[in-house]
Protein backbone atom coordinates (compact mmCIF):
# COMPACT_ATOMS: atom_id res chain seq x y z
CA UNK A 1 0.00 0.00 0.00
CA UNK A 2 1.05 3.40 -0.45
CA UNK A 3 1.38 6.15 1.58
CA UNK A 4 -1.60 8.77 1.27
CA UNK A 5 -1.15 12.64 2.39
CA UNK A 6 -3.75 15.39 2.22
CA UNK A 7 -2.23 18.19 0.94
CA UNK A 8 -5.45 20.55 0.43
CA UNK A 9 -8.27 21.58 2.35
CA UNK A 10 -10.87 24.00 1.05
CA UNK A 11 -13.91 24.86 3.10
CA UNK A 12 -17.00 27.24 2.73
CA UNK A 13 -18.84 28.50 5.68
CA UNK A 14 -21.77 26.42 6.86
CA UNK A 15 -24.46 29.09 6.57
CA UNK A 16 -28.62 28.44 6.84
CA UNK A 17 -28.55 28.89 2.70
CA UNK A 18 -27.05 29.68 -0.12
CA UNK A 19 -29.69 30.86 -2.36
CA UNK A 20 -27.17 32.47 -5.00
CA UNK A 21 -25.63 29.17 -5.37
CA UNK A 22 -26.43 25.97 -6.97
CA UNK A 23 -24.78 22.82 -5.64
CA UNK A 24 -22.57 22.58 -8.54
CA UNK A 25 -21.55 26.02 -7.80
CA UNK A 26 -20.91 25.39 -4.44
CA UNK A 27 -18.25 22.48 -5.63
CA UNK A 28 -16.66 24.72 -7.52
CA UNK A 29 -15.59 26.93 -4.78
CA UNK A 30 -14.37 24.09 -2.24
CA UNK A 31 -12.64 22.85 -5.33
CA UNK A 32 -10.78 25.96 -5.81
CA UNK A 33 -10.03 26.31 -2.92
CA UNK A 34 -8.69 22.79 -1.63
CA UNK A 35 -6.48 22.59 -5.50
CA UNK A 36 -5.71 26.04 -4.82
CA UNK A 37 -4.15 25.24 -1.50
CA UNK A 38 -2.46 21.97 -2.82
CA UNK A 39 -0.63 24.17 -5.16
CA UNK A 40 -2.57 21.56 -7.97
CA UNK A 41 -4.53 22.32 -11.10
CA UNK A 42 -7.60 20.87 -11.90
CA UNK A 43 -5.80 18.75 -14.78
CA UNK A 44 -3.47 17.18 -12.06
CA UNK A 45 -6.57 15.52 -10.50
CA UNK A 46 -6.86 11.63 -11.47
CA UNK A 47 -9.98 10.77 -9.57
CA UNK A 48 -12.67 12.09 -7.97
CA UNK A 49 -15.25 10.67 -5.17
CA UNK A 50 -18.10 12.98 -3.87
CA UNK A 51 -19.84 13.12 -0.68
CA UNK A 52 -23.43 13.86 -1.41
CA UNK A 53 -25.94 12.61 0.98
CA UNK A 54 -29.42 13.22 -0.43
CA UNK A 55 -30.72 13.47 -3.43
CA UNK A 56 -34.20 14.28 -2.39
CA UNK A 57 -32.86 17.61 -0.40
CA UNK A 58 -31.06 18.60 -3.67
CA UNK A 59 -33.89 17.70 -6.38
CA UNK A 60 -31.46 15.78 -7.99
CA UNK A 61 -30.62 11.97 -8.41
CA UNK A 62 -27.16 11.37 -9.53
CA UNK A 63 -25.73 14.77 -8.60
CA UNK A 64 -22.02 12.91 -9.23
CA UNK A 65 -22.23 13.33 -12.77
CA UNK A 66 -23.63 17.00 -12.46
CA UNK A 67 -20.36 18.17 -10.43
CA UNK A 68 -17.98 15.81 -12.47
CA UNK A 69 -19.19 17.59 -15.50
CA UNK A 70 -19.75 21.24 -13.70
CA UNK A 71 -15.49 20.75 -12.28
CA UNK A 72 -14.52 19.44 -16.28
CA UNK A 73 -13.49 16.34 -14.79
CA UNK A 74 -15.28 14.19 -17.60
CA UNK A 75 -13.45 11.05 -18.66
CA UNK A 76 -11.82 10.75 -15.59
CA UNK A 77 -12.94 7.92 -12.63
CA UNK A 78 -15.40 10.04 -10.50
CA UNK A 79 -17.91 8.08 -7.69
CA UNK A 80 -20.21 9.10 -4.83
CA UNK A 81 -20.52 7.98 -1.16
CA UNK A 82 -23.31 8.20 0.74
CA UNK A 83 -23.54 7.64 4.25
CA UNK A 84 -25.76 9.57 6.16
CA UNK A 85 -24.18 12.57 8.68
CA UNK A 86 -20.92 10.62 8.22
CA UNK A 87 -21.02 10.25 4.50
CA UNK A 88 -18.27 12.65 4.38
CA UNK A 89 -15.87 9.65 6.20
CA UNK A 90 -16.61 7.18 3.91
CA UNK A 91 -15.87 9.77 0.98
CA UNK A 92 -12.28 10.06 2.73
CA UNK A 93 -11.88 6.43 3.49
CA UNK A 94 -12.84 5.64 -0.26
CA UNK A 95 -10.09 7.94 -1.46
CA UNK A 96 -7.46 7.19 0.60
CA UNK A 97 -8.49 3.64 -0.84
CA UNK A 98 -7.87 5.14 -4.27
CA UNK A 99 -4.52 6.49 -3.83
CA UNK A 100 -3.55 3.73 -1.27
CA UNK A 101 -4.16 0.73 -3.70
CA UNK A 102 -2.63 2.65 -6.96
CA UNK A 103 -5.85 3.33 -8.37
CA UNK A 104 -5.57 6.88 -8.67
CA UNK A 105 -2.57 9.61 -7.95
CA UNK A 106 -4.34 12.33 -6.76
CA UNK A 107 -8.12 12.31 -5.76
CA UNK A 108 -10.43 15.46 -4.91
CA UNK A 109 -12.35 14.02 -2.12
CA UNK A 110 -15.17 16.80 -2.48
CA UNK A 111 -18.70 16.92 -0.38
CA UNK A 112 -21.59 19.08 -0.93
CA UNK A 113 -25.14 19.15 -0.15
CA UNK A 114 -27.72 22.19 -0.32
CA UNK A 115 -30.80 21.44 2.01
CA UNK A 116 -32.65 24.39 2.49
CA UNK A 117 -34.34 24.38 -1.13
CA UNK A 118 -36.77 22.06 -0.04
CA UNK A 119 -39.92 23.90 1.10
CA UNK A 120 -43.39 24.23 2.25
CA UNK A 121 -45.09 26.88 1.13
CA UNK A 122 -48.06 26.47 3.31
CA UNK A 123 -45.85 27.07 6.22
CA UNK A 124 -42.62 28.74 4.89
CA UNK A 125 -40.79 26.14 7.59
CA UNK A 126 -38.25 25.04 4.86
CA UNK A 127 -35.72 23.33 7.86
CA UNK A 128 -39.19 21.48 8.66
CA UNK A 129 -39.51 20.51 5.43
CA UNK A 130 -36.15 19.22 4.80
CA UNK A 131 -35.90 17.40 8.06
CA UNK A 132 -39.13 15.78 6.73
CA UNK A 133 -37.41 14.75 3.38
CA UNK A 134 -33.96 13.56 5.56
CA UNK A 135 -36.28 11.35 7.53
CA UNK A 136 -36.75 9.27 4.23
CA UNK A 137 -33.53 8.08 4.44
CA UNK A 138 -34.50 6.48 7.74
CA UNK A 139 -35.72 2.55 8.01
CA UNK A 140 -39.41 3.96 6.55
CA UNK A 141 -41.17 0.15 7.23
CA UNK A 142 -39.88 -0.05 10.92
CA UNK A 143 -39.13 3.57 12.26
CA UNK A 144 -40.93 5.82 10.56
CA UNK A 145 -43.29 7.47 11.53
CA UNK A 146 -41.82 7.97 14.78
CA UNK A 147 -37.87 7.25 15.47
CA UNK A 148 -36.76 10.67 13.58
CA UNK A 149 -33.96 11.01 16.36
CA UNK A 150 -32.51 7.68 16.53
CA UNK A 151 -29.48 9.22 18.92
CA UNK A 152 -32.93 9.85 21.22
CA UNK A 153 -33.25 6.10 21.69
CA UNK A 154 -29.55 6.02 22.79
CA UNK A 155 -29.15 8.76 24.96
CA UNK A 156 -32.01 7.78 27.68
CA UNK A 157 -30.73 3.96 27.69
CA UNK A 158 -27.57 5.25 28.12
CA UNK A 159 -28.62 7.36 31.04
CA UNK A 160 -30.41 4.81 32.11
CA UNK A 161 -27.74 1.99 32.25
CA UNK A 162 -24.95 4.09 33.13
CA UNK A 163 -26.34 6.65 35.37
CA UNK A 164 -25.37 9.49 33.55
CA UNK A 165 -24.63 11.94 31.91
CA UNK A 166 -26.24 14.33 33.60
CA UNK A 167 -28.93 17.57 31.75
CA UNK A 168 -26.01 19.69 32.86
CA UNK A 169 -23.36 17.92 31.77
CA UNK A 170 -25.07 17.56 28.87
CA UNK A 171 -25.84 21.34 28.43
CA UNK A 172 -21.90 21.92 29.08
CA UNK A 173 -20.88 20.25 25.85
CA UNK A 174 -23.14 22.80 24.04
CA UNK A 175 -21.26 25.45 26.17
CA UNK A 176 -18.10 24.39 24.89
CA UNK A 177 -18.57 23.70 21.38
CA UNK A 178 -20.62 27.33 20.86
CA UNK A 179 -17.24 28.94 22.54
CA UNK A 180 -15.53 27.12 19.97
CA UNK A 181 -17.43 28.36 16.94
CA UNK A 182 -16.83 32.07 17.94
CA UNK A 183 -13.11 31.28 17.13
CA UNK A 184 -13.96 29.71 13.73
CA UNK A 185 -15.21 32.29 10.76
CA UNK A 186 -16.51 29.61 8.94
CA UNK A 187 -18.82 28.81 11.81
CA UNK A 188 -22.47 28.58 11.22
CA UNK A 189 -23.32 29.54 15.31
CA UNK A 190 -21.05 32.34 16.38
CA UNK A 191 -22.63 33.34 19.69
CA UNK A 192 -21.37 32.05 22.77
CA UNK A 193 -24.43 30.46 25.13
CA UNK A 194 -24.34 29.44 29.47
CA UNK A 195 -25.14 26.61 30.61
CA UNK A 196 -28.64 28.51 32.10
CA UNK A 197 -29.49 29.41 28.39
CA UNK A 198 -29.41 26.17 27.33
CA UNK A 199 -30.79 24.51 29.97
CA UNK A 200 -33.86 26.88 28.97
CA UNK A 201 -33.89 26.80 25.80
CA UNK A 202 -36.82 24.91 24.31
CA UNK A 203 -37.34 20.99 24.76
CA UNK A 204 -36.78 18.88 21.80
CA UNK A 205 -36.46 15.23 22.87
CA UNK A 206 -36.14 15.10 26.65
CA UNK A 207 -33.35 15.67 27.82
CA UNK A 208 -32.27 17.12 24.79
CA UNK A 209 -32.82 20.97 24.16
CA UNK A 210 -32.79 22.75 21.42
CA UNK A 211 -29.16 24.76 22.10
CA UNK A 212 -27.93 21.14 22.71
CA UNK A 213 -28.67 20.24 18.68
CA UNK A 214 -27.04 20.98 15.61
CA UNK A 215 -28.67 23.19 13.10
CA UNK A 216 -29.26 22.06 9.75
CA UNK A 217 -27.45 23.94 7.11
CA UNK A 218 -25.65 23.81 3.58
CA UNK A 219 -22.11 23.99 2.75
CA UNK A 220 -19.42 22.27 0.37
CA UNK A 221 -16.13 20.98 1.46
CA UNK A 222 -12.95 19.43 -0.06
CA UNK A 223 -9.30 17.73 0.91
CA UNK A 224 -7.21 16.83 -1.94
CA UNK A 225 -5.52 13.34 -1.53
CA UNK A 226 -1.95 12.18 -2.88
CA UNK A 227 0.38 9.87 -3.24
CA UNK A 228 3.48 9.51 -0.86
CA UNK A 229 5.82 10.15 -3.97
CA UNK A 230 4.10 13.24 -5.33
CA UNK A 231 3.81 15.18 -2.57
CA UNK A 232 6.06 18.33 -2.05
CA UNK A 233 7.26 19.62 1.18
CA UNK A 234 5.07 23.06 0.61
CA UNK A 235 1.97 21.27 0.51
CA UNK A 236 2.31 20.88 4.34
CA UNK A 237 1.47 17.38 3.99
CA UNK A 238 -0.71 15.61 6.83
CA UNK A 239 -1.11 11.53 6.27
CA UNK A 240 -4.06 9.72 6.72
CA UNK A 241 -2.24 6.96 8.98
CA UNK A 242 -5.46 4.96 10.04
CA UNK A 243 -9.27 4.61 8.58
CA UNK A 244 -11.87 2.61 9.62
CA UNK A 245 -15.86 2.87 9.14
CA UNK A 246 -18.29 0.48 10.30
CA UNK A 247 -22.40 -0.13 9.83
CA UNK A 248 -24.14 -1.08 13.11
CA UNK A 249 -27.34 -0.87 13.67
CA UNK A 250 -27.84 0.73 17.44
CA UNK A 251 -31.25 0.69 17.86
CA UNK A 252 -32.11 -2.73 16.23
CA UNK A 253 -31.54 -5.09 19.18
CA UNK A 254 -30.28 -3.07 22.48
CA UNK A 255 -29.88 -6.23 24.60
CA UNK A 256 -28.89 -5.62 28.27
CA UNK A 257 -25.14 -5.74 26.99
CA UNK A 258 -25.23 -3.41 23.77
CA UNK A 259 -28.01 -0.93 24.85
CA UNK A 260 -26.97 2.63 24.76
CA UNK A 261 -24.12 1.83 22.70
CA UNK A 262 -22.61 4.17 19.66
CA UNK A 263 -21.35 0.62 18.11
CA UNK A 264 -20.65 2.12 14.68
CA UNK A 265 -18.21 4.94 16.30
CA UNK A 266 -16.40 1.77 18.36
CA UNK A 267 -15.88 -0.44 15.35
CA UNK A 268 -14.94 2.60 13.27
CA UNK A 269 -12.32 4.17 15.69
CA UNK A 270 -10.78 0.87 16.88
CA UNK A 271 -10.04 0.01 13.03
CA UNK A 272 -8.26 3.20 12.55
CA UNK A 273 -6.53 2.91 15.85
CA UNK A 274 -5.29 -0.59 15.15
CA UNK A 275 -4.48 0.67 11.12
CA UNK A 276 -2.30 3.69 12.76
CA UNK A 277 -0.83 2.41 15.70
CA UNK A 278 -2.74 4.14 18.42
CA UNK A 279 -2.82 2.11 21.76
CA UNK A 280 -3.98 4.87 24.24
CA UNK A 281 -5.97 7.59 22.49
CA UNK A 282 -5.93 9.89 25.60
CA UNK A 283 -2.36 10.82 25.06
CA UNK A 284 -1.50 9.45 21.49
CA UNK A 285 -4.09 12.34 20.29
CA UNK A 286 -3.75 16.10 20.33
CA UNK A 287 -7.25 16.56 18.69
CA UNK A 288 -10.52 15.28 17.92
CA UNK A 289 -13.58 16.42 15.33
CA UNK A 290 -16.72 14.44 16.04
CA UNK A 291 -20.29 14.48 15.09
CA UNK A 292 -22.28 16.24 17.81
CA UNK A 293 -25.46 16.31 15.77
CA UNK A 294 -26.64 16.46 19.41
CA UNK A 295 -24.55 17.19 22.94
CA UNK A 296 -25.08 14.25 24.44
CA UNK A 297 -24.34 12.47 21.74
CA UNK A 298 -20.74 14.20 21.81
CA UNK A 299 -20.29 12.48 25.48
CA UNK A 300 -21.56 8.69 24.58
CA UNK A 301 -18.72 9.05 21.73
CA UNK A 302 -15.89 10.10 24.51
CA UNK A 303 -16.69 6.38 25.72
CA UNK A 304 -16.69 4.67 21.75
CA UNK A 305 -13.21 6.89 21.28
CA UNK A 306 -11.92 4.87 23.79
CA UNK A 307 -11.30 8.41 26.18
CA UNK A 308 -12.89 6.77 28.82
CA UNK A 309 -15.34 4.26 30.07
CA UNK A 310 -19.09 3.53 28.89
CA UNK A 311 -20.88 6.45 31.46
CA UNK A 312 -17.73 8.19 32.15
CA UNK A 313 -18.36 10.80 29.05
CA UNK A 314 -19.89 13.69 31.65
CA UNK A 315 -16.83 12.91 34.39
CA UNK A 316 -14.62 14.14 31.14
CA UNK A 317 -16.55 17.34 30.40
CA UNK A 318 -16.34 18.15 34.23
CA UNK A 319 -12.70 17.90 34.41
CA UNK A 320 -12.55 20.21 31.38
CA UNK A 321 -10.21 17.16 29.74
CA UNK A 322 -12.28 17.88 26.29
CA UNK A 323 -12.35 21.60 26.68
CA UNK A 324 -10.13 24.19 24.33
CA UNK A 325 -7.56 24.40 26.61
CA UNK A 326 -7.67 20.78 27.91
CA UNK A 327 -5.42 17.92 27.76
CA UNK A 328 -7.00 16.46 24.44
CA UNK A 329 -9.50 19.29 22.55
CA UNK A 330 -12.75 18.11 21.05
CA UNK A 331 -14.58 20.30 18.44
CA UNK A 332 -12.17 22.92 18.15
CA UNK A 333 -13.87 23.96 15.37
CA UNK A 334 -17.42 24.00 17.06
CA UNK A 335 -18.25 20.59 16.01
CA UNK A 336 -21.99 20.28 14.25
CA UNK A 337 -23.44 22.11 17.37
CA UNK A 338 -21.23 25.47 16.48
CA UNK A 339 -19.79 24.93 13.38
CA UNK A 340 -22.48 23.39 11.31
CA UNK A 341 -23.64 20.69 9.55
CA UNK A 342 -24.94 19.47 6.54
CA UNK A 343 -24.70 15.98 5.95
CA UNK A 344 -22.29 14.72 3.11
CA UNK A 345 -20.18 17.86 4.00
CA UNK A 346 -19.46 17.47 7.69
CA UNK A 347 -17.30 15.00 7.92
CA UNK A 348 -14.83 16.42 4.30
CA UNK A 349 -15.29 19.38 7.08
CA UNK A 350 -13.78 17.89 10.10
CA UNK A 351 -10.80 15.72 8.20
CA UNK A 352 -10.18 19.46 6.64
CA UNK A 353 -10.16 20.79 10.11
CA UNK A 354 -7.87 18.17 11.74
CA UNK A 355 -5.60 18.70 9.00
CA UNK A 356 -5.13 22.45 9.71
CA UNK A 357 -4.65 21.59 13.44
CA UNK A 358 -1.76 19.67 12.39
CA UNK A 359 -0.10 21.85 10.39
CA UNK A 360 -0.53 24.32 12.36
CA UNK A 361 -2.65 26.76 10.63
CA UNK A 362 -5.93 27.04 12.42
CA UNK A 363 -5.54 30.59 13.55
CA UNK A 364 -7.17 31.16 16.91
CA UNK A 365 -8.83 27.69 17.12
CA UNK A 366 -5.35 26.71 17.02
CA UNK A 367 -4.74 23.74 19.71
CA UNK A 368 -1.12 22.40 21.08
CA UNK A 369 -0.23 19.62 18.57
CA UNK A 370 2.32 17.95 21.06
CA UNK A 371 1.91 13.96 19.44
CA UNK A 372 1.48 15.19 16.04
CA UNK A 373 -1.87 13.18 15.60
CA UNK A 374 -5.46 13.90 15.29
CA UNK A 375 -8.70 11.88 14.60
CA UNK A 376 -11.42 13.07 12.65
CA UNK A 377 -14.88 10.86 13.04
CA UNK A 378 -18.59 10.63 12.22
CA UNK A 379 -21.66 9.03 12.99
CA UNK A 380 -25.13 9.37 11.59
CA UNK A 381 -27.69 7.11 9.81
CA UNK A 382 -30.93 5.25 10.56
CA UNK A 383 -30.74 3.88 13.92
CA UNK A 384 -27.06 6.06 14.21
CA UNK A 385 -25.84 2.64 12.21
CA UNK A 386 -22.94 4.26 10.37
CA UNK A 387 -19.55 5.53 11.66
CA UNK A 388 -16.66 6.28 10.38
CA UNK A 389 -12.72 7.31 11.66
CA UNK A 390 -9.97 9.10 10.05
CA UNK A 391 -6.87 9.01 11.84
CA UNK A 392 -4.48 12.07 10.91
CA UNK A 393 -0.42 12.46 11.64
CA UNK A 394 1.58 15.57 10.47
CA UNK A 395 4.79 13.40 10.19
CA UNK A 396 3.47 9.95 8.94
CA UNK A 397 5.64 6.89 9.42
CA UNK B 1 -0.43 29.48 0.08
CA UNK B 2 -2.52 28.62 3.23
CA UNK B 3 -5.96 29.61 1.63
CA UNK B 4 -7.56 26.97 4.07
CA UNK B 5 -11.20 28.46 4.79
CA UNK B 6 -10.42 31.03 6.89
CA UNK B 7 -11.75 33.77 4.02
CA UNK B 8 -14.65 33.63 2.10
CA UNK B 9 -13.75 32.90 -1.37
CA UNK B 10 -13.56 35.88 -3.87
CA UNK B 11 -16.32 34.25 -6.26
CA UNK B 12 -18.17 33.12 -2.96
CA UNK B 13 -19.37 37.06 -2.70
CA UNK B 14 -23.40 37.04 -2.25
CA UNK B 15 -25.25 37.92 -4.89
CA UNK B 16 -28.88 39.28 -5.09
CA UNK B 17 -29.87 38.31 -8.40
CA UNK B 18 -30.27 35.14 -8.39
CA UNK B 19 -33.84 34.00 -9.17
CA UNK B 20 -35.97 31.14 -7.13
CA UNK B 21 -38.58 29.08 -9.31
CA UNK B 22 -41.47 26.91 -7.13
CA UNK B 23 -41.31 23.80 -7.89
CA UNK B 24 -43.00 20.29 -6.14
CA UNK B 25 -42.51 16.41 -6.60
CA UNK B 26 -44.99 13.67 -6.13
CA UNK B 27 -44.84 9.72 -5.98
CA UNK B 28 -47.17 7.41 -5.14
CA UNK B 29 -46.26 3.78 -4.06
CA UNK B 30 -47.99 0.50 -3.23
CA UNK B 31 -45.26 -1.72 -1.88
CA UNK B 32 -45.46 -5.23 -0.63
CA UNK B 33 -44.31 -6.38 2.39
CA UNK B 34 -43.02 -9.17 1.04
CA UNK B 35 -42.12 -11.85 3.53
CA UNK B 36 -43.35 -9.93 6.53
CA UNK B 37 -46.85 -9.01 4.80
CA UNK B 38 -48.51 -11.38 6.92
CA UNK B 39 -47.44 -9.11 10.18
CA UNK B 40 -49.05 -6.31 8.39
CA UNK B 41 -52.22 -8.36 7.35
CA UNK B 42 -52.48 -10.13 11.03
CA UNK B 43 -52.81 -6.61 12.95
CA UNK B 44 -55.01 -5.16 9.91
CA UNK B 45 -57.93 -7.95 9.33
CA UNK B 46 -57.81 -9.64 12.68
CA UNK B 47 -56.17 -7.38 15.58
CA UNK B 48 -53.04 -9.87 15.87
CA UNK B 49 -49.91 -9.81 16.76
CA UNK B 50 -47.64 -12.36 14.81
CA UNK B 51 -43.95 -12.45 15.42
CA UNK B 52 -41.52 -14.76 13.63
CA UNK B 53 -38.66 -17.26 14.82
CA UNK B 54 -35.66 -19.48 13.52
CA UNK B 55 -36.19 -22.55 14.55
CA UNK B 56 -32.61 -23.30 14.21
CA UNK B 57 -31.37 -20.63 16.75
CA UNK B 58 -34.41 -20.11 18.57
CA UNK B 59 -34.18 -16.44 18.16
CA UNK B 60 -37.66 -14.46 18.39
CA UNK B 61 -37.89 -11.32 15.83
CA UNK B 62 -40.27 -8.53 16.06
CA UNK B 63 -39.95 -6.76 13.60
CA UNK B 64 -40.63 -10.30 11.70
CA UNK B 65 -37.96 -11.04 9.69
CA UNK B 66 -38.45 -13.76 6.89
CA UNK B 67 -34.87 -15.12 7.27
CA UNK B 68 -32.69 -14.92 10.79
CA UNK B 69 -29.74 -12.66 9.88
CA UNK B 70 -27.61 -15.22 12.12
CA UNK B 71 -28.09 -18.46 10.56
CA UNK B 72 -29.76 -17.09 6.85
CA UNK B 73 -32.40 -19.69 7.80
CA UNK B 74 -36.31 -19.28 6.41
CA UNK B 75 -37.93 -18.57 10.23
CA UNK B 76 -41.66 -19.51 10.86
CA UNK B 77 -44.56 -17.47 12.20
CA UNK B 78 -46.31 -17.45 15.64
CA UNK B 79 -48.43 -15.54 17.42
CA UNK B 80 -47.76 -13.26 20.01
CA UNK B 81 -49.63 -11.85 23.31
CA UNK B 82 -48.26 -8.28 22.57
CA UNK B 83 -46.44 -8.21 25.81
CA UNK B 84 -43.41 -6.77 26.34
CA UNK B 85 -40.64 -4.08 28.19
CA UNK B 86 -39.80 -0.50 27.06
CA UNK B 87 -35.80 -0.81 26.07
CA UNK B 88 -35.65 2.77 25.17
CA UNK B 89 -38.19 5.68 25.68
CA UNK B 90 -37.89 9.14 23.78
CA UNK B 91 -39.73 11.91 25.42
CA UNK B 92 -40.84 14.00 22.22
CA UNK B 93 -41.56 17.77 22.34
CA UNK B 94 -41.12 18.92 19.12
CA UNK B 95 -41.09 17.18 15.55
CA UNK B 96 -41.40 18.72 12.49
CA UNK B 97 -44.58 20.80 11.82
CA UNK B 98 -45.14 18.26 8.56
CA UNK B 99 -44.15 15.34 10.36
CA UNK B 100 -46.24 12.61 9.82
CA UNK B 101 -46.56 11.27 12.72
CA UNK B 102 -48.74 14.34 13.76
CA UNK B 103 -51.68 12.19 11.60
CA UNK B 104 -51.30 10.13 15.36
CA UNK B 105 -50.45 12.48 17.87
CA UNK B 106 -49.14 15.57 18.82
CA UNK B 107 -46.08 16.74 20.65
CA UNK B 108 -45.54 15.85 23.70
CA UNK B 109 -45.43 12.19 23.29
CA UNK B 110 -43.32 9.03 23.97
CA UNK B 111 -41.98 6.67 21.03
CA UNK B 112 -40.00 3.76 22.58
CA UNK B 113 -38.27 0.68 21.46
CA UNK B 114 -40.02 -2.36 22.57
CA UNK B 115 -38.80 -5.70 22.89
CA UNK B 116 -41.81 -7.96 22.75
CA UNK B 117 -41.14 -10.79 25.24
CA UNK B 118 -39.09 -13.36 24.10
CA UNK B 119 -38.06 -11.68 21.46
CA UNK B 120 -34.43 -11.05 20.44
CA UNK B 121 -34.92 -7.69 18.31
CA UNK B 122 -36.91 -4.33 19.25
CA UNK B 123 -39.84 -2.66 18.42
CA UNK B 124 -39.84 1.07 17.46
CA UNK B 125 -43.67 2.27 18.58
CA UNK B 126 -45.92 5.05 20.50
CA UNK B 127 -46.94 4.81 23.80
CA UNK B 128 -49.72 6.13 24.83
CA UNK B 129 -49.58 8.21 28.33
CA UNK B 130 -51.12 11.21 29.62
CA UNK B 131 -48.36 12.25 31.76
CA UNK B 132 -45.52 12.97 29.89
CA UNK B 133 -45.01 16.16 30.69
CA UNK B 134 -45.37 16.09 34.21
CA UNK B 135 -43.98 12.58 34.91
CA UNK B 136 -42.16 11.17 32.28
CA UNK B 137 -43.22 7.75 33.75
CA UNK B 138 -42.35 5.28 31.01
CA UNK B 139 -39.00 4.41 31.74
CA UNK B 140 -36.53 1.65 30.56
CA UNK B 141 -38.48 -1.56 32.09
CA UNK B 142 -41.87 -0.40 31.77
CA UNK B 143 -44.23 -3.14 31.19
CA UNK B 144 -46.34 -2.33 27.90
CA UNK B 145 -49.32 -4.20 25.68
CA UNK B 146 -49.87 -3.42 22.88
CA UNK B 147 -53.06 -1.76 21.62
CA UNK B 148 -54.89 -1.87 17.70
CA UNK B 149 -56.35 1.35 16.46
CA UNK B 150 -59.56 1.50 15.36
CA UNK B 151 -58.52 2.45 11.54
CA UNK B 152 -55.44 0.24 10.47
CA UNK B 153 -54.47 0.20 6.93
CA UNK B 154 -51.15 -1.20 6.85
CA UNK B 155 -48.50 0.58 8.63
CA UNK B 156 -46.24 0.31 11.61
CA UNK B 157 -48.84 3.16 13.09
CA UNK B 158 -51.90 1.08 13.65
CA UNK B 159 -50.59 -0.47 16.97
CA UNK B 160 -49.32 1.52 19.95
CA UNK B 161 -48.57 0.41 23.25
CA UNK B 162 -49.69 1.35 27.04
CA UNK B 163 -47.64 0.80 30.11
CA UNK B 164 -49.89 -1.82 32.37
CA UNK B 165 -47.09 -1.60 35.24
CA UNK B 166 -43.81 0.13 36.40
CA UNK B 167 -40.62 -1.82 36.81
ZN1 LIG C 1 -31.25 -18.42 13.47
Amino acid sequence: MRRVAVVGVGQLPFRSRYPADRFDELAMMAAKRALADAGLVAGDVTSAVYSVYSELLIRQGTPDVMIHDYLGLNGRPGQRVTAGAASGGYAVKTAWADVASGFSDVVLCLGVQKALDVDDPETGQRADAALEAESMTLDTTWHLPFSQQPWALLLTAHMDKFGGPTEEQIARVAVKNRANAVRNPNAHLRRPVTVEEVLDSRLTNWPTTMFESCLYGEAASAVVLVAEELVRPEQRPVWITGVGTCHHNSTDEMSADDAGRVWPLYGASRQAYRMAGVTDPRTELDVVELNDLVAGLELMSYAELGLCAPGEGGALIDEGFTAFDGPLPVNPSGGRIGAGHIAGVSGIYSTGEIVQQLRGEAGERQVPIRAGRGLACMVGGAGLGLGAAIVLERDGR
Amino acid sequence: MTTTGVDLPDDAVDADDWFEVPDELHYYYSYSYGGVSRFFREIVDNQRLTVTRCELCDRGYCPPRRDCPRCWERTTWQPHPGTGTVVAPVYCYWTQINSPVRRYVQPPFVYALVRLDGMTNALHTLIHTDDLRVNRTVRVGTRVEVRFREQRRGTLADVYFVPVEQP
